[in-house]
């Protein structure tokens, strides 16, 4: 009251020009909240997984000091803890060395970064999702990455091509999150589905079934506008790629209403409307209704693949079935994360040195194993015992190199803004406000009005 | 000896000779004087330290914002922007999201400003009929207040899903078909005002009780003596006496629903199909996920005119007029 008194209570042209000016100032400030954009949890693998490597090298010469990194799977638990064992060797082998990591939420993680880097500090090494990588890379604000020798190039997978710019190397691939086709393998028989489908017609069937002779939902997928980006990852990495789809073509121009997407978001309408999909809920309630045995279908990644046999619900590694996604080619999605040096970075000669070591086979394998089942930089694969364990997984390592980039062609860095334009005409199309030929077509007509064509 | 050098004793002098002729009258005049001008000097320090906080923290902050929005700023590299004059402005025009974005605000703040006003008083008189367990009310309906805003965003996003949300779970059980709660563009809307008045409704009511407990009684009494009825005692006293009150408590609302950000973003983002991309939404959405600080500016300057409008309109009109 008192507050409100005084105001109310204020005399005089300065004094009401000075509130007008702080009340502007608040609603300046409107802009100044925290970020909230869900996506998946990475898998937690076992400490059992991780062997800390570097441990018998010998003291390596080199770049001494300090050096910061950052990710926000630190703050994941045992994945998180394994992985920093891993990173952290690095002190063992290089006396005088320190590493500190900088934890972040997921959420926070894009916008704290970006805000730091954008005022000239962040840490040393970071790593970035693929548009984040990509606005970087835009800005100016990587370093190449100059101290791989030619037998660790060789070793990279093909993904690592993405973080070449004319003759710089901008990183590498910390982890390749892969789109596959993920099954219960009991609601399957109990549905009395013999094989996993091969096509969109026998995908549509099998859900349908499942549905009706189980009463569980036959398919889950993202479907909400309020995980904008997630869904529009989601969806292009199973049903734009796996139907030969693209946004943009190799000169990077929207190809948004080519006949190949139409037909994928007809196919995605009919399964949505089809009552065996499980709509209008987030992954937060359809992926442990899948780990729980009450979804019959997803087409999800390896990480995820993992936690949902991991957790201890009722999907076990043997019954959870894994496979290519069935659509008309072979390609599946793939979210690239890289792993960077900051160009604000104090210790650049420093993290020069320690994103060479961590190439290394010893580091790569220590990595592999203690993030088991993701997919890493360089082609090593985890142990015998890991595969037999979780043999849905062996299906993600053959496919790392059918993935393709969720990102725009030619101008990554603005994915996002595609994503924000196009998913509300696909929301149209599963809300029966337009057909599929017609939401495209104004998706096209606004992502050029918006975006523009290179 | 230059003419400044001279003043100075000359000046003191004089001004000696006024305290000791001041003194002659009343001893201390000249103290009092002294504490004049001591106090003069303490009362320009309090205004250059308001003053000076108004311009580094306000004055400062809102011309910068301007300026960013005359370029093309990249949040990833601020430093290398470059001026673009009113293409940031224009390109908001171009695409017609502007348009859409502020009338959504403007549904948004009516909505919300006026529910929960509607809602705020209603709960105020309604707690100053009870006769027992006022305090117990009072503090139950003040609790939405206290929690923020984030956790009442992801407590309403679970009791609003679709499919194992409680009130979805409830209409089943009468055999109501599930509400599309945060699915349906126009449903997200209705959703997300509801959540925000939730938030906002017991402010409204605590002022509003404050503001009842100054209507003296026995200007009650005598009307109820004089034979006035319910409502034209509410009418000729009690509202006189609150109006002031419900009208900077409404400024604050049209400026606490025009700054709303978390309750939205985490519920809907803006969807579905853009049915709640309010103003903070696509201010944030283009500064932070977009990068764009220029364009990001360029809605928040466009944003602060009607607020700006609304603020003058209560000083200029509103206000003398409950005044008078």
């Amino acid at each position: 009251m008192s507050i409100l008194s005084g105001i109310t209570g204020l005399r005089g042209r300065s004094m009401r020009l000075a509130s007008l000016v702080t009340i502007s100032a608040l609603i300046f400030s409107a802009c100044s909240s925290t970020a909230a954009t869900p996506t998946p949890a990475p898998a937690q693998p076992t400490s059992a997984q991780t062997a800390a490597p570097g441990q018998s090298a010998a003291a390596t010469p080199g770049p001494t000091g300090t050096l910061t990194i950052a990710d926000w799977e630190f703050s994941e638990g045992v994945f998180g803890t394994n992985v920093e064992k891993v990173l952290k060797a690095y002190e063992t082998s290089h006396p005088g060395t320190t590493i500190n990591f900088q934890q972040m939420s997921y959420d926070s993680y894009p916008t704290t970064l970006k805000t730091q880097i954008g005022a000239g500090g962040g840490p040393d090494i970071m790593v970035l999702l693929g548009q984040d990588f990509a606005a970087l890379q835009k800005a100016g604000d990587l370093l190449p990455v100059t101290s791989l020798t030619p037998d660790e190039i060789s070793s990279l997978r093909p993904a690592n091509k993405d973080a070449v710019f004319g003759s710089d190397r901008l990183g590498y691939i910390w982890e390749t999150v892969i789109y596959g086709f993920l099954y219960n393998k009991s609601l399957f028989s109990q549905a009395g589905i013999t094989a996993a489908p091969t096509d969109f017609a026998s995908l549509l069937s099998d859900c349908q079934l499942i549905k009706s002779k189980t009463g569980k939902f036959g398919y889950a997928a993202r479907n909400m506008t309020n995980e904008t980006e997630a869904w529009y990852e989601d969806f292009t990495g199973t049903w734009t790629i796996g139907y030969g789809g693209a946004w943009t073509d190799s000169s990077g121009k929207f190809t948004i209403n080519s006949a190949a997407n139409i037909q994928a978001v007809t196919d995605y309408a009919t399964l949505y409307k089809s009552g065996c999909y499980d709509t209008g809920v987030k992954a937060s309630v359809f992926r442990p209704s899948f780990e729980n045995g009450d979804v019959g279908i997803l087409m999800d990644n390896a990480n995820a693949g993992y936690t949902y046999t991991s957790a201890g619900g009722k999907l076990t590694d043997p019954t959870m079935g894994s496979g290519p996604l069935p659509f008309p080619t072979k390609y599946s999605g793939m979210q690239q994360l890289y792993l960077t040096i900051n160009k604000n970075s104090k210790s650049a000669a420093l993290a020069q040195s320690y994103m060479e070591w961590l190439l290394e086979p010893a580091q790569q394998k220590a990595l592999v194993e203690a993030t088991a089942p993701q997919t890493t930089a360089s082609t090593v694969i985890p142990s015998d015992a890991f595969n037999a364990a979780h043999p849905w997984a062996a299906h993600y390592y053959s496919q790392a190199d059918n993935g393709v980039s969720l990102l725009m062609n030619v101008r990554p860095a603005l994915t996002n803004q595609l994503a924000t334009t196009l998913m509300p005409y696909i929301a149209k199309v599963l809300a029966g406000q337009m057909s599929a030929t017609d939401a495209l077509n104004a998706a096209q007509q606004a992502a050029v009005s918006a975006i523009g064509n290179p | 000896m230059t003419p400044e050098m001279r003043a100075e004793p000359a000046t003191a002098s004089s001004r000696s000779l006024g305290g000791i002729r001041r003194g002659l009258g009343t001893p201390d005049a000249g103290s009092r004087g002294r504490h004049r001008r001591r106090g003069s000097r303490a009362a320009y320090a309090y205004v250059l330290a308001a003053f000076a906080y108004l311009v580094v923290f306000v004055l400062y902050p809102i011309g910068k914002a301007i300026w960013i929005s005359l370029t093309s700023t990249d949040l990833l590299s601020p430093t290398k922007n470059e001026y673009i004059g009113l293409k940031n402005y224009q390109s908001l025009l171009d695409g017609g999201i502007l348009q859409h974005t502020l009338w959504l605000t403007v549904i948004f703040v009516a909505a919300v400003s006026v529910l929960s006003m509607v809602v705020g008083v209603g709960a105020a008189l309604l707690v100053e009929t009870l006769v027992t367990g006022k305090a117990t009310a009072r503090t139950l309906l003040a609790l939405p207040w206290t929690i923020p805003s984030v956790v009442i965003a992801l407590l309403f996003d679970l009791i609003l899903d679709q499919r194992i949300g409680v009130v979805n779970q409830i209409l089943q059980l009468g055999n109501l078909p599930p509400i599309n709660w945060l699915t349906d563009d126009t449903v997200a809307m209705v959703s997300v005002i509801g959540v925000t008045v939730w938030n906002l409704f017991p402010f409204v009511m605590l002022v509003t009780m404050a503001a009842l407990a100054t209507v003296p009684g026995e200007l009650s009494e005598s009307a109820s003596v004089d034979g006035a009825g319910r409502w034209a005692m509410a009418r000729h006293i009690t509202l006189p006496y609150i109006l002031p009150t419900l009208q900077i408590v409404s400024l604050f609302l049209i400026i606490w629903a025009f700054q709303q950000f978390q309750i939205l973003w985490i519920m809907t983002q803006g969807g579905p199909i853009n049915g709640t991309d309010v103003v903070s939404i696509e201010l944030y959405r283009t500064a932070f996920l977009f990068n764009d600080l220029g364009r990001a500016s360029a809605i928040g300057v466009v944003a602060m005119i009607p607020a700006l409008l609304i603020t003058l309109f209560y000083f200029r009109v509103a206000k003398p007029m409950v005044t008078r």
